[in-house]
């Protein structure tokens, strides 16, 4: 559990001539769950697929734990670093075990089947996403949100110091976003590990992050803890929008009300 | 614990490719028997075994000079062209991949046909330029789909294109040449078992069994490619060093396979799809295509050498299977509501 400083100095990065990310430096906080904000096309799936060596960076250095990732061996870097993408293909006819199982590629022995370590890091990663009974089903079949637990426990039986989820919660009704968010708390008190996820939703953000990085346009224009950086101005920054900032009755996190142009309300 | 059984299908899955190997394996072992015993003369299995071994010198000619090299050609053709098909079909995520698509088996061809017709050269010789040709073939396509980064599409589009224009060319080509030399140059328009020298054989053998090894022994790599290219690489996988080494290894399979029996049409591309329609979809299927190819070969020429009113080469009696299955999979895929 200790390869997980990770850490982006002046990275740059970007599609064909585009450049998208303009010199961000990050440090990511150790065994902590920090979430990206940002608006759509901020950047912010550009931001992990990099950090994830998806995308080479032109300019700029990423380390792990001190070591540049272009100079660590790709499977290692798959035991520290692991990710849900965005979007995620579901090849037919695969059932749900088989596919969690493929996470164990970084951990498995060059001709050997599954060991005793792998079938325990599946039935953990399927428990935590609440699938097992879901193990002998065609992935292909499910509904959106069954195959996006899927997907996360697929990360998950990666066992990666540190794990970036790209809405992971988008696919899902508001009791599976709250049911996922409170299984990778767990995941990150009980194990320490690192997560760095993109949501969309401010108020769940405030609720369950240790640490907020705001973008804007492919840069980092704030970061902090949430009562930190969370204020009408920062709203304001990142969406546009006017907002009226109270505090949730329950967790005493920043919670976001959003002012509609019809609310006939002056900030 | 009540997960005790989470496993149990992930087992039981695998248990049931493993029986489905050792059915697969029986059945090119009797197809293997009956292309040797049946024929213009029918030998029991028994007095095959003698003469083979020796033992015996009834029937040595037709057994071991004729059958055999033949039987061997079918099993290990269809080998080739069974897994370069699947390894196709999984790298490049379609169904209706196979190899023809990077330009092999139509550059070999167009080579053979061409040294045939024009420069009138000898089988071996020809089989080397073939095995060259077709190299270069996907080599040229391949650099063409890899301009700036890999492009399934853009490797399917040129594929196609090169290959009208191979068939265009050979077509030309037997439409100028003597009539006389054209039936030879045909053999290798529609695969062919005929006159297969049993000189030519240990180099396809040894071919085969290595590039099957060396498929097998990334078939951990390959079973995480369909999940694309970005899962592969978070999974630690050197996604373009796989896919270059898979698509050369196919290369070299079914260019030495044509070299030798010509393109036997259909095996690559339906190998892979019965494999999986047998097998499942768990496992990267290398063995089961394989041995799906071999008997689809087998049969072939078993049908088109004894079970109808005249004989025809195996390639024209496989290609009869292409088309149904292309009709097939369209009606599958409209009834999907996906094309
Ligand atoms: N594959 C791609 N090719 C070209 N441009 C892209 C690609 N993916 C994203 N972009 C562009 O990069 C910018 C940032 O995208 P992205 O990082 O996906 O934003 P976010 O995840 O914050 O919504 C957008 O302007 C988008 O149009
Ligand atoms: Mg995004």
């Amino acid at each position: 559990m200790n390869s997980n400083t990770l850490i982006a100095k002046d990275i740059q990065a970007g599609y064909g001539q585009k450049n998208i990310l303009q010199s961000v430096n990050i440090h990511i906080p150790e065994n902590k769950i920090s979430v990206i904000l940002g608006s759509n096309g901020s950047g912010k799936s550009t931001m992990l697929k990099t950090f994830c060596r998806l995308m080479t960076p032109t300019a700029g250095l990423i380390t792990l734990d001190g070591t540049p990732l272009s100079q660590i061996k790709s499977k290692d870097i798959a035991k520290s670093i692991g990710l849900l993408p965005q979007t995620s293909i579901a090849p037919e006819g695969i059932k749900v075990a088989e596919l969690v199982s493929r996470g164990r590629y970084p951990h498995r022995q060059f001709m050997t089947g599954l060991n005793k370590d792998d079938y325990k890091a599946i039935e953990e990663a399927m428990e935590a996403m609440k699938i097992t009974e879901l193990a002998d089903r065609s992935i292909d079949e499910l509904s959106g949100g069954q195959r996006q637990r899927v997907f996360i426990a697929l990360a998950l039986a990666q066992e990666t110091d540190i794990l970036f989820l790209d809405e992971p919660t988008t696919y899902l009704d508001i009791a599976y976003q709250i049911e996922i968010l409170d299984l990778l708390k767990e995941l990150n008190k009980k194990r320490g590990t690192t997560i760095v996820m993109v949501l969309h939703d401010i108020n769940l953000s405030t609720k369950y992050a240790d640490y907020l990085f705001a973008m804007k346009d492919g840069t980092l224009i704030k970061q902090g803890t949430p009562s930190e950086i969370i204020t009408e101005d920062t709203i304001r920054k990142i969406y546009g929008i006017d907002s009226v900032i109270i505090r949730d009755p329950i967790s005493d996190s920043p919670f976001v009300i959003p002012v509609s142009a019809h609310d006939n309300y002056l900030s | 614990m009540k997960n005790n059984n989470l496993f149990e299908g992930v087992k039981s899955r695998r248990k049931k490719y493993i029986l489905s190997l050792v059915v697969l394996w029986l059945i090119v072992l009797i197809l293997f028997c009956l292309n040797m015993t049946i024929g213009e003369k029918n030998y029991s299995p028994l007095q095959v075994i003698n003469t083979l071994t020796g033992h015996s010198s009834e029937g040595a000619y037709l057994i071991n000079k004729l059958r055999l090299p033949r039987s061997l050609a079918a099993v290990f053709s269809g080998i080739a062209f069974g897994v370069a098909g699947n390894v196709f079909q999984t790298l490049l995520r379609n169904p209706l991949a196979s190899p023809d698509i990077i330009g092999v088996s139509s550059g070999s061809t167009a080579a053979a046909v061409y040294c045939i017709l024009f420069l009138n050269m000898n089988r071996s010789l020809v089989s080397v330029v073939a095995v060259i040709a077709g190299v270069l073939t996907s080599v040229l396509i391949y650099k063409i789909a890899y301009i700036h980064s890999f492009s399934a599409n853009r490797l399917i589009l040129v594929g196609i294109g090169t290959q009208a224009l191979f068939t265009a060319f050979i077509s030309w080509m037997i439409m100028s040449a003597s009539e006389y030399d054209v039936p030879t140059a045909m053999r290798w328009m529609n695969g062919n078992l005929n006159g297969i020298v049993t000189d030519s054989l240990p180099l396809l053998i040894v071919v085969v069994i290595s590039c099957l090894l060396a498929i097998i022994c990334l078939r951990h790599q390959m079973v995480s490619l369909p999940l694309g290219d970005s899962y592969a690489t978070i999974l630690g996988i050197h996604v373009n060093l796989v896919r270059t080494v898979l698509i050369v290894l196919s290369v070299i399979l079914i260019a030495f396979a044509t070299a030798i029996t010509g393109p036997i049409a259909s095996i690559a591309f339906l190998s892979g799809p019965i494999a999986k329609r047998i097998c499942g979809h768990n496992q990267a299927n290398i063995l089961s295509s394989a041995l799906v190819g071999a008997i689809l070969v087998l049969a072939g020429d078993f049908v088109g050498q004894h079970l109808l009113y005249t004989r025809f080469p195996v390639g024209v009696i496989t290609g009869l299977l292409g088309g149904p299955y292309l009709i097939y999979v369209l009606v599958k895929q409209n009834k999907g509501g996906q094309l």
